[in-house]
């Protein structure tokens, strides 16, 4: 008997579709990973494979004409049982407890996440007053204490500031100060540094890490970048069509990964460099009669554990 | 003769802002979009361009092209054993050379008019220069279609049925189909998935081969640039800071600001976690360009004679 890991997280089956006048849009098909606590995990694949509306589902930010239609997406506080958020009803206290306070998100656009008419302060203290049983001058300096740490200087004059007299790093320092101001015990990070400068996005990312640290906040990280997952995660999955088609840690996925889209991916991100990678059957004995490709028709799908810590998805068509 | 296919000097754009409004008296500020930038392009290379956002790369793109005026300097453009100062033609005498410079846009989805057919969306550059009959931009069409990997019949439908990496072949095909001897690709990959953008970037370079074509790609994304560059200008705050072979400024960064820039690339290799800096660190002495890029402006563009 393995020892229990401690996951703050656990997806188990997550399904989402789109009903749409051209018929059903499966946007996630049964997704599964765990979120160890105090650790990163990012998601990452390319657009439309679902990671997005994966981490929505998450907080049940998806609106119709998306629902989900299946799985689980277990939460489990620090202290409390577990809650199955796919569960709870769309109006519940418990939901809004959730949202924004034990489990906060960031988004990629800055601009868009924050409102242009209230000043950064109302913004934050919007989030704690909600959240947290403070009175309004707590609250401020809460929200001050908080700009602080995400390296914003004159805080008292800032604060009373719109988002258009920010930059644009240091509005995505403002809505991570607000996703952070809670000490939620999940931050969900949408692309948070897609629409930044390389050198704005290096500042961004090692904020995220030493926040994380600092707080013991985990994070589940969606990208498409490879070279942030480096940087940033401990655990990867790699999105595909709406399922999860390798999941491992980040040092493995980087040295040796194993599905072929994974190889696809990372081989398109180092540009001019190649890299070769021995057959993964030399690596590890698969299963008979499975494959990785997705059969046409109608087929089955199974996460494989094929090395400790390490899961590859396989597939079987009907007739096989 | 010069093997320089455009000399660039002193080129700026300047911006008022600001200013009196309403009978107010607050003083207008002059925004140095592109700040006195001179540099060559050799025939036949990719140059890059590369720098953060607001830092003139784009600018520099537009002002070259005349999509938008500049405040001052020259740009000499070599074509066809002629030499002609771009900056100062009238907007009559530069529609003949615009066969010659074409772009390729950023946004796939924003570039293509949704309501023609990519047939018309290619062909459009031919009507316009009155090149060919109905039935030789068809067939000049077709060619190019199935030349960026797409297929004939493609040509009747409507942008809409593409994805992103198709509309981008399609906005390659609508540059090329004149046969133009410089392309500016502004951001051209910045819109793409990995894997359709290192699809993208490979059919440049066949192209680029191909067609004997003079690239300026400019890119946010030091590994793009990178990839596809022949040489690389560096830029800061609508100045050049460095500029040079592309391997040569990438694995020996001459200018502070460079070496800020390349510090900032995620490497996809988690054992190698970067290590930043910032700018902040950096005297304004320090944001000077390059001694090389300064004593390129007083160079002589180019010896031929000028129309």
């Amino acid at each position: 008997m393995k020892p229990m890991t401690d996951h703050v997280l656990e997806v188990r089956d997550l399904c989402v579709e789109f009903t749409t006048l051209h018929g059903i849009t499966r946007a996630v098909r049964g997704v599964s990973f765990d979120l160890p606590r105090g650790k990163t995990l990012a998601l990452v694949g390319e657009s439309g494979s679902g990671k997005s509306v994966t981490s929505y589902s998450i907080l049940r930010l998806i609106q119709k004409p998306g629902e989900i239609v299946g799985g689980q997406i277990l939460f489990h506080p620090k202290d409390g049982p577990v809650v199955d958020i796919a569960q709870l009803s769309p109006k519940s206290d418990e939901l809004y407890r959730i949202r924004g306070g034990k489990i906060s998100m960031i988004f990629q656009e800055p601009m868009t996440a924050l409102s242009p008419v209230h000043t950064i302060e109302d913004q934050i203290t919007e989030a704690i007053l909600l959240h947290r049983n403070v009175t309004k001058k707590q609250a401020i300096d809460l929200a001050a204490e908080m700009l602080e740490k995400v390296g914003i200087t004159q805080v008292q004059q800032r604060l009373k500031q719109y988002p258009f007299e920010f930059s644009g790093g240091m509005r995505q320092r403002v809505v991570i100060a607000m996703a952070l101001v809670c000490q939620p015990e999940i931050l969900i990070a949408d692309e948070p540094t897609t629409a930044l400068d390389v050198t704005v996005q290096a500042q961004i990312l090692s904020l995220i890490r030493h926040l994380r640290e600092q707080m013991n906040t985990s994070v589940l990280f969606i990208t498409h970048d490879l070279g942030v997952v480096a940087q940033i995660a401990d655990e990867v999955a790699v999105m595909r069509y709406g399922v999860i088609v390798e999941r491992t840690s980040a040092r493995q996925l980087f040295t040796m990964p194993l599905h072929p889209y994974t190889r696809e991916l990372l081989r398109a991100a180092s540009l001019g460099r190649e890299r070769d990678f021995p057959p993964v059957q030399q690596l590890v004995g698969l299963p008979d009669g499975w494959q990785f490709d997705e059969p046409a028709g109608n087929g089955v799908c199974q996460m494989f554990e094929v090395e400790p810590g390490r899961h590859l998805l396989m597939w079987k068509g009907d007739n096989a | 003769m010069t093997h320089n296919i455009l000399c660039v000097r002193h080129l700026s754009k300047h911006y008022t802002t600001g200013g009196a409004r309403l009978g107010g008296k607050k003083p207008s500020n002059v925004l140095k979009a592109l700040d006195d930038v001179s540099f060559n392009m050799v025939r036949g290379e990719t140059l890059g361009v590369v720098g953060e956002s607001g830092s003139g790369k784009t600018t520099c793109a537009r002002a070259i092209l005349r999509a938008i005026d500049p405040t001052s300097g020259q740009v000499f453009f070599h074509n066809n054993n002629r030499v002609v100062d771009l900056a100062s033609l009238s907007s009559g005498q530069l529609k003949p050379l615009r066969k010659e410079m074409q772009m390729i846009f950023q946004d796939p989805f924003a570039s293509l008019n949704p309501r023609m057919t990519v047939g018309d969306i290619i062909a459009e550059p031919l009507v316009i220069h009155r090149i060919g009959t109905r039935k030789e931009r068809e067939d000049r069409v077709v060619q190019i279609l199935e030349r960026v990997g797409l297929k004939a019949e493609h040509r009747s439908r409507y942008p809409h049925a593409f994805s992103g990496g198709q509309r981008q072949r399609i906005g390659i095909a609508r540059a090329l189909i004149l046969r133009p001897a410089f392309v500016v690709a502004d951001e051209a990959v910045s819109a793409l998935d990995v894997c359709v953008r290192a699809r993208i970037l490979d059919l440049l370079k066949e192209l680029k081969a191909e067609f004997g074509l003079s690239i300026m790609f400019v890119s946010h994304d030091l590994s793009v640039i990178r990839h596809i560059c022949d040489r690389v200008l560096v830029m800061y705050r609508g100045r050049i800071m460095e500029m040079g072979d592309v391997e040569e400024v990438f694995n020996n960064p001459q200018h502070p600001y460079t070496k800020v820039l390349l510090s900032a690339i995620p490497e996809p290799d988690p054992d190698r976690k970067m290590n930043p800096l910032t700018t902040d660190s950096l005297t304004p002495d320090q944001l000077e360009p390059l001694p090389t890029v300064a004593r390129l402006a007083n160079d002589d563009p180019i010896t031929l004679p000028k129309i």
